[in-house]
Formats: structure tokens, C-alpha cells, sequence
């Protein structure tokens, strides 16, 4: 169990710790984006003290957790099928097993216990960095105080949103390492069989994930 | 100690093995050789729980180990007593080779991390790497380092059987005699038990006590290198030889396995090696022996390996045939087109016959126009189909005539069949003249058949 939790520590730091460059990035752009959206969305129909408010549900609810996890599926899920189709067609998982090392217990629970551990964290972190984007934002360019888009963002905020938000993306990571896993070992050929395996990785796990969404909006919320 | 039984594998609609049965004994080199994709690493992958089989079974120690209705988690203790050599060593990238050889020990025993490296060096220095190599990724190691690293791996956990996949594929000749090397010595140290398979002939003979050899998912052969070079069984000689795969000596396809999977009695073998010896016969070729224009055998030569052949069927009662093929009217297409245009039809037929016969048939120049084809292990009833198979293929090739045109010769056949009691070459000879005679009297293009009596043997 021991040696089980090291491979899924050195699993979390590949996925978790390297993907947060790439999601920061992602985030601070999050952020902006969606204040610009939404005041061209509100001009001349909704006051700009609902400014905040409309960022925050969507932020929470919907767009940080969904697009954090489609951007590091694209990383994750793409890097666990070629690695474990790599191994598959190098014959490295059969001389696990020939070394009676069991692939599910080295390789995949690791993986989607990272995945469904560090998944949420990076959301965090990622609707973090875009509500100090957002909150640049509103400073530089749009017509508002800060204390009024603060109020705004404090106005509804309900944990429970964050809480289901930030759940949803354990399921996520789950189906990340899980479709990763699954096109990995059913890669066949060579390099060609590789590519093939990622490139199915990447849009089932985007589909499902936009699956399971709809279906955890509509029985849990 | 390892024993396969009646062993059937099969993937969808192709059946991969097809029964079967091989003795390995303690502390034996046994070489698996066989045609790519024949089945030989799949064998391998039955006896150490990669795959299930679909019937027969496989033990160990008298212990069955495998079985349909075993289950893979059965085989974890049995593992234990296994290694593994993959084809490329399957080194797990993402580790240094130290920590490739170390993963079993750290995974399966309570070693401390010095005690580890010490196995891990011992591993080492027992492949003939340095020290320094724990460091390295298998990136940056050649073929030859990644299968020593390999095998290394697998010897850490001390297996009573060792099972190489193609250990010397893709390697240079130094290094694949490296590799054989250590495989012997291995042997020597460890007095560990060795399954090979292998395509590499040259490597099999040399580390091999054994060899089996595999074909459509049997083992047609079993014997020493030494057998297996006097066995005359067409299909391994055409193997061991390097020689294509031609299919057309005894009928049909079926009729054509069927002979060919046909098991040889080693004790056969030896007889014939027996009759070799005290025939003192020499069937090395000399050169200049060779027709200049067709490139086979001239008549002095061929008459000589006629004789031989047709003393060792006589004495080991098997069936002969001699084929003579005559190319009709090439004194009137030498009459149109030239004496030039004759010898290049001669030298294409005769090119053709040379290519297209089994490793252990024998074909010369008999005289002008007429080629001498002696066969071995045939079916009798079937001479007529095989002989007029070679003499469709002979009449695929094409000579241009001085004027640009393009022809395809015809040719006869006259076939002498010997059945089991012999004859001389003589009598061989003169028998398939008269059939090609009636061949080309009735017409041409047509193989003539006549059965030599017993009388005249």
C-alpha cells in the first residue's frame, strides 16, 4: 500500500504540478474573457453591479471546472494513452506481468487516483487565477469600482456551487485517466496505432466530460 | 521439467497453434525455430501466463500450469520460477537501468536498499555491463546493452526457466554471438533452463541441445542441430537452408501440408546419415561443374547425384521420380529466329527450373534442350499434377525475338516414376526419354507419365 501511495504521489506531481503553468495561463484568459463577455453582454439591458455576480456562477459553476478539465484532458488523457500504448506495443506490460508486477496495481490506479485527486485542486487554483483576472479586469477596463464588482461577486455566492463545482471535476479526472487507460491498451501497431490511441483519448474524454456535466447539472442542481 | 501438451491457440478464425507437444529438460537449451508469425512466441507467452490456451495443457515438474480452465491469477506463483528475455527487452522507459533491475526486488523482496545494489551490480557484471550503466536510460543503450539489461532484470529474481523471444533479432553478428555466448554461459553458471525461439539458424546451432521446429502451429521437428541438418524433410531444409517457400511438389495445397507437417523419425534420420557415410558420398558442387548458360548442373554431375539418388531411394524404399523437359520445336525456332534466340530460351528455362524447385530436389541440363528434374518425397499418384505444375511455371517466361516480338515456349514432360522397390539411374533415364518421346509425338504440351516396373529395379 505503501509503494501504491509513492507511484500515485509521483503520478500527482506529473499531472497536478506540471499542468499548472498551462492552466494559469488558461485561467488568467478565463478570467478576462468572461468580464469582457459579460459586459458586452449586459450594455445597455443590465446594470454593471450584476457584473459580478454573473462572473462568479459562471466561474464556479460552469466554466472554470469544465474548461480546466477539457484543457488537462487534452494534456493528461493524450499523455496517459501514449504512454500506456507505448508500453503495450514495447511489450512493457507484459514483462510487468511476467515480473508478477500487476499493471492495474503500478500504472492505472496511480494514475486515476492523481487524476481525481489533482483535478480539483488545479480547478481551484485555476478559478483562483481567474477571479484576480477578472478582478485586473474590471480595474482596467471596465466602468465600475472595484467594491462594486466585489459585491456583485459576493451577492449570491453560495458555497454549495463551489463545493458541486469543484466535485464534478474528481468525475472528470476519473474518465480523464480512465479513457487515457483504456486507448492505451487498446493500441495495436506501432507509432501510427499510438497516434490513433491519443487522438480517441482526447475526444472521448472531451465528449464524456461534456456528458457528464449536463448529467450532474441536472441531478444535482 | 517443462512439458507442452497438445497445445491449440487460436485468434478469431485463424488458429495460431494446433497441437503442440514439446519435452524440455532441466538445465537444456531448447531452440524454438520457425518461420515470423508461426506461432513461436506465442508458445512462449502460454508457458509464462500471458495467454490462456485454447486446449491442451502445459506443466511443469509434472505440476500442470496452464490449462483452458486455469485462470491468469493462477499463475503467480508459477511466475516466480519463470524469466523472461522480450524481443527489444521491454526496459521500462521511464527508469535508469538500475532502477529496471532493482523494480522486482524492491516489488517482491524485503532487501534493503544496499543489499539491493549490490544484486543489481552482480546482475550487471554477470551481462558483462559496467557499473556505471545503472545510471542510463534505455534510450541511450543499443540493441545488444538493452537485451543484456534485459536479461540482467529477469535473472534478479533467480527463474529455474528462462525464456528468450528473439533474443538476437535485429543485432549485429558480434553482438548476437555476445548474446549467444552469454546465453551458454548462463547455462553453465546457473545450470538454468533455456527456451529460444529464434528465426536466426546460425545462432539455434550453436547454443541449441534441442531444436523444435514449428510450422502452421505444430512442431514438425524435434531433434539436435545435427539432426535437424540431415533431416529431409522439405519444408526444414527449405528453412534452414534460407530457400523461398515454393509450393508445388506433391498436389494439392492440403496433400502439400499434409506431407509436409508429416513428423520425421529421427531414427530415420539417423539411418540415412548412417547410409550417407558408408556410401561416402559428397554432394558438395563443384563450380566448374556448373552449365555456363543455365547455371544448373551439367549431365556428368547430374547423372552422379542420379545415381546417388536413386541407390538412397532404392535403400530406404521411398518413392523417385525423374522429369525430363523437353522444349518443343526449338530446331524449327531456331530455324526462324537464330541459334541466338534458342540459347536464350535455354537459359531462361533452365534459369526458371533452378529457381522453382524444393531445396532437396535436384535439376541439370540433360541435353540440348532437355532438362533432368529428380524429385524426392512425392506422392506417386500425384507426379503427373506436380511435373505439370513446374511445366506451366517454366512456360511463364518470355524471350524476345530478334525481331522485337515476344514468346513464351511450350514445353513436354516425361516423368518416370520409381515406387518403393528402386532402379537404377539408368533405367531412370531411359524410361522418362521414352515418355517425353510419346509426349512430343502425341502432340507436345503434355506431361507423359510411365511407372517403372519392379521387374527393372
Amino acid at each position: 500500500m505503501v509503494k501504491n501511495v509513492s507511484l500515485s504521489v509521483e503520478q500527482m506531481y506529473g499531472i497536478g504540478v506540471d499542468s499548472l503553468p498551462l492552466v494559469s495561463v488558461i485561467a488568467v484568459f478565463i478570467g478576462a474573457t468572461t468580464v469582457t463577455q459579460a459586459v458586452y453582454q449586459f450594455s445597455g439591458f443590465i446594470p454593471l453591479k450584476y457584473l459580478g455576480l454573473a462572473v462568479c456562477k459562471t466561474l464556479i459553476i460552469e466554466i472554470g471546472p469544465v474548461f480546466t478539465s477539457m484543457v488537462v484532458a487534452g494534456r493528461i488523457s493524450t499523455a496517459i494513452a501514449a504512454e500506456v500504448g507505448s508500453m503495450k506495443t514495447g511489450e512493457q506490460l507484459d514483462a510487468m506481468t511476467c515480473l508478477n508486477l500487476d499493471p492495474v496495481r503500478y500504472l492505472y490506479v496511480p494514475k486515476m487516483l492523481a487524476c481525481m485527486l489533482m483535478i480539483p485542486m488545479l480547478v481551484i487554483w485555476s478559478e483562483f487565477v481567474a477571479f484576480i483576472s477578472s478582478i485586473l479586469t474590471v480595474i482596467f477596463s471596465v466602468r465600475i469600482t472595484l467594491f462594486v464588482y466585489l459585491t456583485g461577486l459576493r451577492m449570491l455566492f453560495n458555497p454549495s456551487d463551489l463545493l458541486i463545482g469543484v466535485a464534478k471535476t474528481s468525475v472528470f479526472g476519473a474518465i480523464i485517466a480512465l479513457t487515457g487507460c483504456h486507448f492505451g491498451l487498446e493500441t495495436s501497431g506501432g507509432a501510427e496505432g499510438v497516434g490513433n490511441s491519443t487522438t480517441k483519448a482526447v475526444m472521448t474524454s472531451f465528449v464524456l466530460i461534456l456528458v457528464f456535466d449536463f448529467l450532474i447539472a441536472f441531478l444535482v442542481l | 521439467m517443462l512439458k507442452i501438451e497438445h497445445l491449440k491457440k487460436r485468434f478469431g478464425n485463424q488458429l495460431v497453434l494446433d497441437d503442440v507437444n514439446l519435452d524440455v529438460d532441466k538445465g537444456e537449451v531448447v531452440c524454438i525455430i520457425g518461420q515470423s508469425g508461426g506461432g513461436k512466441s506465442v508458445v512462449l507467452k502460454h508457458i509464462i501466463g500471458l495467454m490462456i490456451p485454447d486446449g491442451g495443457r502445459i506443466l511443469i515438474d509434472g505440476e500442470e500450469i496452464s490449462s483452458p480452465t486455469k485462470k491468469s491469477s493462477d499463475f503467480d506463483k508459477v511466475r516466480k520460477r519463470l524469466g523472461m528475455l522480450f524481443q527489444g527487452a521491454a526496459l521500462f522507459d521511464s527508469k535508469s537501468v538500475g532502477e529496471n533491475i532493482a523494480f522486482p526486488l524492491r516489488e517482491h523482496t524485503s532487501y534493503s536498499e544496499e543489499k539491493i545494489s549490490q544484486v543489481v551490480a552482480e546482475a550487471l557484471e554477470m551481462v558483462g555491463l559496467q557499473q556505471n550503466f545503472q545510471h542510463k536510460m534505455p534510450s541511450e543503450l543499443s540493441g545488444g546493452m538493452r537485451s543484456r539489461v534485459g536479461l540482467a532484470r529477469a535473472l534478479v529474481m533467480k527463474p529455474e526457466i528462462m525464456l528468450y523471444d528473439e533474443p538476437t533479432s535485429a543485432l549485429d553478428p558480434i553482438m548476437t554471438d555476445k548474446i549467444n555466448d552469454l546465453i551458454l554461459s548462463l547455462r553453465g553458471k546457473l545450470k538454468m533452463t533455456s527456451v529460444v525461439v529464434t528465426h536466426d539458424i546460425a545462432s539455434a546451432y550453436k547454443i541449441a541441445d534441442k531444436m523444435a521446429m514449428i510450422y502452421e502451429g505444430k512442431i514438425i521437428f524435434t531433434g539436435t542441430p545435427t539432426e535437424i541438418r540431415a533431416s529431409r524433410n522439405p519444408y526444414i531444409q527449405q528453412f534452414i537452408r534460407g530457400q523461398r517457400k515454393l509450393h508445388y511438389a506433391v498436389g494439392s495445397e492440403a496433400e502439400e501440408e499434409s506431407a509436409l507437417l508429416r513428423p520425421v523419425d529421427v531414427g530415420h534420420i539417423k539411418q540415412r546419415v548412417a547410409l550417407d557415410r558408408k556410401l561416402k558420398r559428397d554432394r558438395s558442387f563443384d563450380p566448374d561443374s556448373l552449365n555456363m548458360l543455365t547455371g544448373l548442373m551439367e549431365y556428368q554431375q547430374f547423372a552422379a547425384v542420379m545415381k546417388d539418388e536413386a541407390e538412397r531411394a532404392g535403400a530406404e524404399q521411398e518413392p523417385l521420380a525423374f522429369a525430363l523437359f523437353g522444349i518443343d520445336m526449338l530446331t524449327d525456332l531456331g530455324d526462324r529466329y537464330g541459334h541466338q534466340f534458342c540459347e536464350a530460351v535455354i537459359k531462361e528455362v533452365g534459369g526458371k527450373l533452378g529457381l522453382c524447385i524444393r531445396g532437396t530436389d535436384r535439376a541439370g541440363r540433360f541435353a540440348g534442350d532437355e532438362f533432368g528434374l529428380i524429385l524426392t518425397k512425392i506422392d506417386p499418384a500425384l507426379i503427373d499434377k506436380t511435373v505439370d505444375r513446374i511445366r506451366a511455371r517454366l512456360m511463364e517466361i518470355t524471350v524476345k525475338t530478334p525481331g522485337g516480338d515476344v514468346l513464351q515456349p511450350v514445353l513436354s514432360a516425361g516423368v518416370c516414376v520409381c515406387t518403393e522397390t528402386g532402379a537404377s539411374a539408368d533405367a531412370l533415364g531411359a524410361t522418362a526419354v521414352r515418355a517425353l518421346g510419346r509426349a512430343r509425338r502425341l502432340g507436345g504440351n503434355r506431361v507423359e507419365v510411365e511407372t517403372m516396373p519392379k521387374s527393372q529395379g
